[in-house]
């Protein structure tokens, strides 16, 4: 009889190549939803907020790098995360133009900064996608990656009332917590992910001032 | 060398693309047209960015990193912008430097006077296009031509140094 130990490496077989495919469309839709959300109040802080859009990716980007060694895990959840957030980028980049009758251009450039983005964070993304399947402590470090880049705007969301809390930040910290959720057939190190979590947290949160000030 | 399906190659190039388009198409390179009505302070500071690159501004002064303005309202509602008022709010900042090197009490007489013959440009601008009142800033701008610097000196003192911002 065999039965899972803590440090049992549990197989997987590798996805399709349709996965990227899946991802762009996931994207595109996904970039539309969000940006009609942010004409609804109380929704409005999850449609301009990062977190829920990133982790939504990040799933993907872990199917996509299951049963891949960590290198050609990296690469498969890299490229459908980029693909994602590429999509996602343009289409609402789209919606934001015919919504404010502002044209794609305008868009563009309000956007920009994570148009530049999307290839090297997509880099960081994929290996953090793809080392999270790993049963060792940089498996539990990694995923900490969405719940620590959900707190801040979590944080955020309880200064602007109850509201916002319930409907902007309860679903990003539900989703965030899917990658743990799902790792629950291995023992995780509770230290290593608060660890990581506060760390992770510390720095998504100077990024986001950062990225907000659109470099000013 | 690993190899990766074509699906994964594609994805790759598409990433790269988009970093590298938006790398490339900066606020110098898109015209935002007439169309372009209303947009995010992102938009106004691109317009701002752009219309810095095109207005000398005297020997000393800067300009600022961004416009003063702010995508929301302190009760969180959302602001929109109309196109133009990035150009605009880099006008008047232009305006209101040269307009206090005209009055300084500490420059030297030809320095303050090739100030005074800059701000006859401020009639080319969109700012002064749109101004409530143009017929105050011809008032001053023709004082200050003519030596009485009196009322640009008012202007410069009321001025809110922290918007740059007249009209």
């Amino acid at each position: 009889m065999t039965h899972l130990t803590a440090r049992t490496k549990v197989p997987f077989r590798p996805v399709s190549p349709s996965i990227v495919g899946w991802a762009f469309l996931a994207g595109a839709g996904l970039g539309v939803v969000a940006k009609l959300l942010g004409r609804v109040q109380g929704l409005d802080l999850l449609g301009v907020g990062v977190a829920f859009w990133v982790t939504a990716g990040f799933l993907l980007a872990r199917q996509a790098a299951k049963g891949h060694g960590l290198l050609d895990g990296t690469v498969w959840a890299g490229t459908t995360m980029a693909v994602y957030l590429g999509a996602w980028l343009l289409s609402y980049c789209a919606a934001f133009g015919l919504q404010q009758s502002a044209g794609f251009g305008a868009a563009w450039l309000d956007e920009r900064i994570y148009f530049i983005l999307t290839a090297p964070a997509s880099i960081l993304l994929g290996f953090l996608a793809a080392a999270s399947l790993r049963p060792d402590w940089l498996g539990d470090a990694c995923l900490a990656a969405p719940i620590a880049w959900t707190v801040p705007e979590v944080i955020f969301a309880f200064s602007r009332g109850w509201q916002y809390v319930t409907l902007a930040a309860l679903p990003a910290a539900l989703i965030a917590g899917i990658p743990l959720a799902m790792s629950r057939q291995r023992r995780v190190s509770w230290t290593v992910f608060a660890a990581a979590c506060a760390a992770g947290a510390g720095v998504g949160y100077l990024l986001l001032h950062v990225i907000d000030g659109r470099f000013a | 060398m690993r190899r990766y399906p074509l699906a994964i190659w594609a994805g790759i190039v598409f990433a790269l693309a988009l970093s590298a388009s938006a790398l490339y198409w900066d606020s110098s390179r898109i015209d935002l047209g007439a169309d372009a009505s209303w947009g995010t302070v992102a938009t106004v500071n691109s317009e701002y960015r752009a219309a810095t690159e095109q207005l000398s501004l005297p020997e000393g002064h800067k300009w600022p990193k961004a416009t003063p303005y702010t995508d929301r309202a302190p009760d969180g509602a959302a602001y929109s912008y109309a196109a133009g008022v990035g150009r605009e709010w880099a006008e008047w900042y232009w305006f209101g430097a040269w307009a206090s090197v005209a009055v300084s009490s500490t420059e030297p007489t030809s320095v303050r006077q090739a100030a005074i013959d800059r701000l006859p440009e401020f009639y080319k601008t969109t700012a002064f296009s749109t101004t409530t009142e143009p017929g105050y800033y011809r008032r001053i701008i023709t004082a200050a031509q003519k030596g009485d610097c009196d009322g640009l000196r008012e202007y410069v003192e009321a001025l809110d140094d922290s918007t740059g911002e007249g009209g």
